[in-house]
């Protein structure tokens, strides 16, 4: 971790615990074996593994407050917890349930939503998927038309989500629905949903590498309770708006990208027919990529989260999927015609994909990394509304 | 040593951005870059009073002894004037090496002039061979040689000259820059910086003025440059980014300010994210430096000074590009701009060779045949 030298003696000694309990922790069953995962969407066998590993110590909510089932960590402590796990090839967590549900929940539920949903999640009871883009409504997400009408003391809903991932995994969906027939924000709003609700199928997507990890979900005539809403009729702008900066901003990536880059190296060692241009090129994606690490520590997670201007999430967002895409494109120079074919062994998402090399299927599914999260036209949109107004 | 900036650095780099702000801009650099000096010696002076001078030297040198990321945080906030007085090369090469010779009455009293913003010095030590030859003269020395693209040769008074004896030693000699024997030639840079060609002929080099130096202060002094440099360069890129969203919300064509056409807007924050990777690798460096000094930051310090080249040139270019016809005159800052970044990639080591230092030391490269 780049600068480690200056942590504080607390910080120094929880990332001295961190590293030990990785070493008696994360072994062979469970860490992300020598191929590459074909994409950042996790394998959920070794999640639900490593998962029983941190819930001891709650590592898996980590930054959650103490009271909501969390470790209560603050955010260099988060991010020196995150970092070490990637950097050590830990499974990925998927962030729905715990990054995107369980904060907002905290900043929006009732005290009974509280009480039940989030530690549903602590104990990996409820796993959550996200209905947020429509087959019209991808990065105008204010355009959603699937819609829930009230009827009583429920809502019916008709209409269809895409590009969900792990919908064929999830117990829950939440969901971003209009509620009035009108185009103003407070047309909307935010409701929790069970996914063997009847009325509702999942029908799988296939990625160009043949691999399923988003979904199509179906609505026909849905019933939800209303006291299922989000922030109250009306809301669910304000609901969305809070959890995409969530997910901007507390993704930790360094560590991981990190680890896939001296992946790819030492394979690239043990070949002989590396062209030179190569190692020139892995020269400056390493700096690239220290660039990004250090940028993600200082914009995202040295300063308290409400210190920060609105655009840094989203200058983050940026940084890890324009350099891991520059890994992938560093690996297809080392590419042979055995990639196009080869059977290696492939994890989670690749069950049932084309057989390809894990790097030619990683290049190929994180072509979506600059398109999901908030296309990077629409962060670039986002930075300049800040910047505009920093300059002023 | 902590994550957060020292209250000398924060009170440094104030002082710094109101200088700028008050007292810096184009027309009057432009006039500075026309007269003789080409730089201006009462602006010297108040860097010295200001205490500039004193950041890289330690405390029994009567410097205030701070980290190389204060100098750095110090040059980056004066990027944006792109200024000729020549504070780089002096606080890296001058100040900073001249204190990590060994103390003598000799060195001691010239340091105290630069100190006091007297006294100008450049470092001359050719890289290519036969170099600056030294032939022992009974406890004395004769210097002979030549050397090109001196930094701060023209301006200097004295001159720190390295040497090789026949046996291969190198040697390091105060020479006066108007003593008998040398000669010095102008080679004033594109960018406005002085650099000058400098030979030597039957110079008299006097026991007393041998400077002892090792290689490793040395490489450590080229270093502390090269992390200075790319420090400017993120000056000049903040101030390309200012200046250009400033000329696209002013300026007007199809009835309307470039500002609104969103493919600008985008192309500026392109211009912003470069300059984030920038000061991020510079975080870096300026980190890599707090125990160790410049000498063992080294391979961070090349790769942001890398780092600023790329982004610098990206910036700087697109900077001429949204600013149209008028970017490539003489008359608008950002040409000015454009041509400093360039020199910052090649005058303290080229930035491809810095590349490859970096990578060398990280262990990218194929395993050894």
């Amino acid at each position: 971790m780049l600068f480690e030298a200056a942590l504080d003696a607390a910080d120094r000694a929880f990332l001295a615990e961190v590293r030990a309990f990785l070493d008696s922790e994360l072994d062979a069953s469970i860490v992300e074996p020598e191929d590459a995962l074909r994409s950042q969407v996790c394998d959920h066998p070794r999640q639900e593994a490593w998962i029983e590993r941190l819930r001891p110590r709650r590592w898996h909510v980590g930054f959650w407050p103490v009271e909501h089932g969390g470790a209560g960590l603050g955010q260099i402590q988060n991010y020196l917890l995150l970092y070490e796990q990637g950097r050590r090839g830990a499974p990925l967590l998927s962030p729905l349930s715990i990054t995107y549900v369980g904060p907002v929940v905290m900043q929006f539920g009732t005290p009974a939503q509280q009480q039940t949903l989030l530690p549903a999640i602590v104990d990996g009871h409820d796993h959550w998927c996200q209905g947020f883009s429509e087959p019209g409504s991808g990065s105008d997400l204010g355009s959603v038309s699937t819609f829930a009408e009230r009827r009583g003391d429920r809502y019916v809903i008709n209409g269809s989500k895409i590009w969900t991932t792990d919908a064929h995994h999830a117990n829950k969906i939440f969901c971003l629905l209009r509620t009035r027939r009108e185009q103003s924000k407070d047309a909307l709003s935010f409701l929790l949903i069970d996914m063997d609700a009847p009325g509702v199928t999942v029908r799988p997507i296939r990625l160009m590498t043949g691999d399923h990890e988003f979904n199509q979900v179906f609505f026909d005539d849905v019933e939800v309770p209303a006291e299922n809403l989000l922030g109250g009729e009306g809301g669910g702008w304000a609901v969305a708006k809070y959890l995409l900066e969530m997910e901007r901003g507390a993704f930790v990536f360094g560590g991981r990208l990190r680890r896939r880059f001296e992946l790819l190296l030492a394979g690239a060692r043990e070949r002989e027919d590396v062209p030179r241009a190569f190692w020139e090129e892995a020269a400056r994606v390493d700096i690239e990529l220290m660039a990004y690490e250090a940028t993600e520590f200082r914009l995202g997670h040295l300063r308290a989260r409400d210190a920060q201007t609105a655009a840094e999430p989203n200058v983050i967002k940026i940084g890890w999927t324009e350099t891991m895409q520059r890994i992938d494109e560093l690996a297809l120079m080392l590419a042979r015609t055995e990639w196009l074919y080869a059977d290696e062994p492939t994890l989670g998402a690749g069950k049932g994909g084309l057989p390809m090399s894990s790097w030619l299927a990683g290049y190929f599914n994180n072509r979506a990394a600059t398109i999901y999260g908030g296309s990077n036209e629409i962060q670039r949109e986002l930075i300049f509304r800040g910047l505009r107004r920093e300059l002023a | 040593m902590t994550l957060m900036p020292s209250p000398e650095r924060v009170a440094l780099v104030d002082s710094a951005e109101r200088m700028v702000r008050e007292r810096y801009d184009y027309a009057s650099l432009r006039s500075v870059l026309a007269s003789a000096d080409g730089y201006s010696r009462a602006r010297w002076q108040e860097f010295a009073e200001l205490g500039w001078l004193a950041v890289p030297l330690a405390e029994a040198d009567g410097g205030l002894g701070l980290a190389p990321a204060v100098a750095s945080a110090l040059v980056a906030a004066l990027g944006p004037a792109a200024m000729s007085e020549p504070l780089p090369g002096q606080l890296a090469l001058a100040g900073y090496l001249l204190g990590q010779a060994r103390a003598t009455p000799r060195r001691d009293a010239v340091l105290a002039r630069w100190l006091a913003g007297e006294s100008l010095l450049a470092l001359v030590e050719p890289a290519a061979p036969p170099g600056i030859v030294a032939a022992p003269a009974h406890g004395d020395a004769v210097l002979d040689g030549h050397a090109d693209a001196v930094l701060d040769a023209g301006l200097a008074d004295m001159l720190i000259v390295g040497a090789r004896q026949a046996d291969g030693a190198a040697v390091y000699y105060l020479v006066d820059a108007c003593a008998e024997g040398v000669t010095r030639r102008a080679q004033r840079a594109a960018d406005g910086r002085d650099f000058a060609a400098v030979e030597l002929r039957g110079v008299c080099a006097a026991g007393s003025e041998r400077l002892e130096l090792t290689a490793a202060a040395r490489d450590a002094a080229q270093a502390y440059f090269a992390l200075l440099l790319a420090s400017e360069s993120l000056g000049i890129m903040h101030a390309l980014v200012r200046l250009t969203a400033g000329h696209l919300a002013q300026r007007e064509q199809f009835g309307r300010r470039l500002i609104d056409f969103q493919e600008l807007q985008h192309r500026l924050v392109d211009m912003q994210l470069e300059t984030v990777r920038a000061e991020s690798m510079l975080e870096v460096a300026r980190h890599h430096c707090d125990d160790g000094g410049p000498g063992a930051g080294a391979p961070m310090i090349s790769a942001a000074l890398y780092q600023a080249a790329r982004s610098g040139r990206r910036v700087a270019e697109e900077a001429v590009q949204l600013h149209g016809a008028i970017g490539m005159t003489e008359e608008l800052v950002v040409g000015h701009y454009l041509k400093r970044i360039i020199a910052n990639a090649i005058i303290g080591g080229h930035a491809e060779t810095h590349l490859e230092r970096a990578a060398g030391a990280r262990g990218i490269s194929p395993p050894s045949l």
